[in-house]
């Protein structure tokens, strides 16, 4: 494979921004465990949940058939209709929960080994 | 060319609000293969169709919370952007190639979508509806911007969606008097069961051949119903037509935001397909089954001319035309049978305003909104794989304050020109590949995002969720993963015969579909002359039935890719060296969280 990209191809030659770049990674070893953790933990199980909802439920569609929900069968409804509106809702309140995320100082000793509990962090994408 | 892609992942960020970027994203979601495709599969597949949309949902959930907010975060990065900037040049072409190719069919299948209302309102035929359609994209491909792409796509959202709910408001309305289909159609559904049974006791029905419309896996099994939603779901996931609009925004919350607006938008068109789909199949059980052959309406006369009808056999051109096909079978019928009736799968929806008695006004509204959306969609399509080719080497943001999306240099001009060839090389393929008619529309879907889960998907989700993955894994995953879905969709479509007999032991065909493999080759190998083409499309026809790798269906196809790909993705990283600093710096970079969102 020719080459790896390059990331930090972009950043100017210089000795400030070398150890501003270093300063990021520092920082960066430091806040992601916790935060990176609990990031793909929710993740995971909104991916479960998902899952569950547009894998499993189609799978247990003929038993659902025998109740029926505005006259029509449950099973049917559930792929028509019912778990389409729960995976809008679910994504709706992933979203939620990942800004609350993003939003949240990293408290010191959470597991994960995090120790940053200013929330004047600096981002590592600073526009966001 | 040179307006849209001079710089177009710059001009797409400008401007433009997450709003609006929702709302394109959900005009973009209701196409014209949606439309006319995904209404064609319900009404024909039943409860099995449904599959569908949940493989569309999973797309909409796997690309917000797996893919489309990390490229966002490391840099506002396309998928083969963030491929090249990942994994390197080689790796990035072979994931270029990936995304051609399933544009490719993609675009085919917008393409027949939108041949499909000019040939039958204008009665052009379908590889002239398909050339001309092929020429409205490409003028709107090289002609627009992409924030004016998204800017006609948000603007379009409400009115296709008003358009083709109409075919199922007015009857709602009219006999319910609730104008909320997707509340009333318990009561359609009901009475589709009611005249099933009914014209299975009056003999109009096979029963057989007749699949209860309401009973799951009557035309799918179980686990192909499962593959072929995953596999429609991590295809989508990885399409830049999804994520090009998401990783523009401002923020990676934004990101999110955009896809979860977004899908909510969709929803309320997705949630209108059933309905439209029930509406179909009641009008065919309860105006067309049963008619006399000499008996019906013009509308029919309409689709076979356009090729899109056959009755007892022959296409439905006339009504005396049909009066003597059905005459002269040997069980000659007095009254039209099911089985007698062949109406495209394509074209249902476009039927639906004449046998729900409709005036011909709501026709030709749905059939300009099919269009339109088509041309939209295939624009788009094209544009957004012109975006992401010509931002490869593109640098990313700086890290210091800068507007949101805007990058900081333009593509070379190699490179936009190579985006150019590209994109006309995918539209010219697909308007060839759409020409042969090769498969329905929600097929032509199917396949389409099954290459893209088979070739980008692993390769997205290990480069940003592994950071152990190196280039030669991932181009090794991409090119195997690739190559098996291609090859399971090629060949158990177009060389079934040898597949079957490659590996027969492998497939699940029932004793009946053997049974009738066999009689098939036995007919061709007696047949002499002219009989040896039809003995052999029989024997194809059968081939295609028995076809398969334990009841996978090709259109489920890209799972088996993906899986594979992800396979060896893992065991090259393994036993490679470890991914270079630049390549670790753009994951940690990804990893960090964004305050403020």
């Amino acid at each position: 494979m020719s080459g790896t990209g390059g990331a930090d191809d972009h950043d100017e030659p210089g000795r400030k921004l070398r150890r501003l770049r270093h300063l990021r990674r520092d920082m960066a070893a430091q806040v992601e465990p916790a935060y990176w953790r609990s990031a793909r933990r929710s993740t995971l199980a909104v991916l479960f949940l998902g899952s569950l909802l547009l894998l499993g439920v189609p799978l247990v569609a003929e038993q659902l058939d025998a109740v029926g929900v505005l006259g029509i069968p449950l099973g049917y409804y559930a792929m028509a209709q019912g778990c389409l509106i729960a995976v809008a809702i679910l994504m709706l309140f992933a979203m939620r929960r990942q800004r609350d995320r993003d939003r949240r100082p990293v408290a010191a000793g959470e597991p994960g080994g995090a120790h940053v509990t200013s929330p004047a962090m600096p981002p590592a994408v600073p526009h966001e | 060319m040179s307006n849209g892609s001079d710089n177009g992942t710059r001009a797409l960020a400008r401007g433009v609000s997450p709003l609006t970027r929702a709302l394109a994203m959900a005009g973009d979601g209701l196409s014209g293969t949606l439309m006319l495709g995904f209404t064609g599969a319900l009404a024909a597949l039943g409860h099995d169709g449904l599959a569908f949309l949940s493989g569309i949902a999973g797309g909409w959930l796997i690309a917000m919370t797996l893919i489309a907010p990390h490229l966002q975060r490391a840099g506002h990065l396309g998928p083969v952007m963030f491929v090249a900037r990942r994994f390197g040049s080689v790796t990035a072409v072979a994931a270029g190639g990936v995304l051609v190719l399933a544009t490719l069919v993609l675009l085919a299948a917008e393409l027949t979508a939108l041949a499909m209302p000019l040939r039958l309102l204008l009665g052009v035929d379908g590889p002239t509806g398909v050339a001309i359609a092929a020429a409205l994209t490409l003028v709107v491909a090289l002609a627009a911007r992409s924030g004016a792409v998204t800017g006609l796509q948000a603007l379009l959202f409400v009115p296709l969606a008003a358009a083709l709910m109409l075919p199922v408001f007015l009857p709602a309305l009219a006999s319910a008097g609730v104008p909320v289909p997707q509340l009333a159609y318990g009561a359609v559904l009901q009475s589709i069961s009611d005249l099933e049974l009914k014209r299975l006791g009056e003999e109009l029905a096979d029963p057989v051949s007749l699949k209860a419309y309401l009973r799951p896996f009557t035309t799918m099994t179980p686990s192909a119903t499962v593959m072929l939603t995953l596999s429609m779901a991590l295809g989508l996931a990885a399409m830049p037509r999804l994520l090009m609009r998401p990783v523009q925004a401002g923020s990676a919350h934004q990101a999110r935001w955009v896809l979860a607006v977004g899908f909510v938008l969709l929803l309320l068109a997705l949630l209108a397909l059933p309905p439209l789909a029930a509406a179909v199949r009641h009008g065919l059980l309860e105006t067309l089954v049963g008619r006399e052959p000499g008996r019906l309406d013009p509308w029919l006369f309409d689709l076979g001319r356009a090729g899109l009808a056959r009755v007892c056999g022959v296409a439905a051109v006339s009504a005396d035309a049909v009066s003597a096909a059905c005459a002269a079978l040997p069980e000659a019928p007095e009254r039209l049978r099911l089985d007698d009736i062949d109406l495209a799968r394509d074209a249902l929806l476009l039927a639906l305003p004449a046998l729900g008695g409709l005036p011909s006004l709501v026709t030709h509204l749905l059939a300009a909104a099919v269009a339109v959306a088509a041309l939209a969609a295939a624009a788009w399509l094209a544009v957004a794989l012109r975006d992401d080719v010509a931002g490869i080497g593109v640098r990313p943001p700086p890290l210091a304050e800068h507007p949101a999306g805007e990058t900081s240099d333009t593509p070379p001009l190699w490179r936009r020109m190579l985006a150019l060839v590209l994109v006309l090389a995918a539209i010219a393929g697909a308007a060839a590949f759409a020409a042969t008619d090769p498969a329905d529309l929600a097929t032509l879907v199917a396949w389409g995002l099954a290459v893209a889960a088979a070739g980008l998907t692993p390769a997205l989700v290990a480069g940003i969720w592994w950071q152990r993955a190196t280039a030669a894994g991932t181009f090794a995953g991409i090119v195997c993963g690739v190559a098996l879905t291609v090859y399971y969709i090629v060949a158990t479509r177009y060389f079934a015969i040898g597949f079957y007999e490659t590996w027969s032991g492998l497939s699940n065909a029932g004793f009946g579909a053997v049974a009738d493999f066999e009689a098939a080759r036995d007919a061709l190998a007696a047949a002499a002359g002219e009989d040896q083409a039809a003995a052999l499309a029989e024997l194809d026809a059968a081939a295609r039935r028995a076809a398969n790798w334990f009841g996978i269906r090709s259109i489920g196809a890209g799972v088996l890719g993906a899986g594979a790909g992800t396979l060896v993705l893992l065991l090259v990283s393994a036993v490679t060296p470890r991914p270079g600093p630049s390549a670790r710096l753009l994951v940690e970079r990804m990893r960090m969280p964004s305050h403020g969102g």
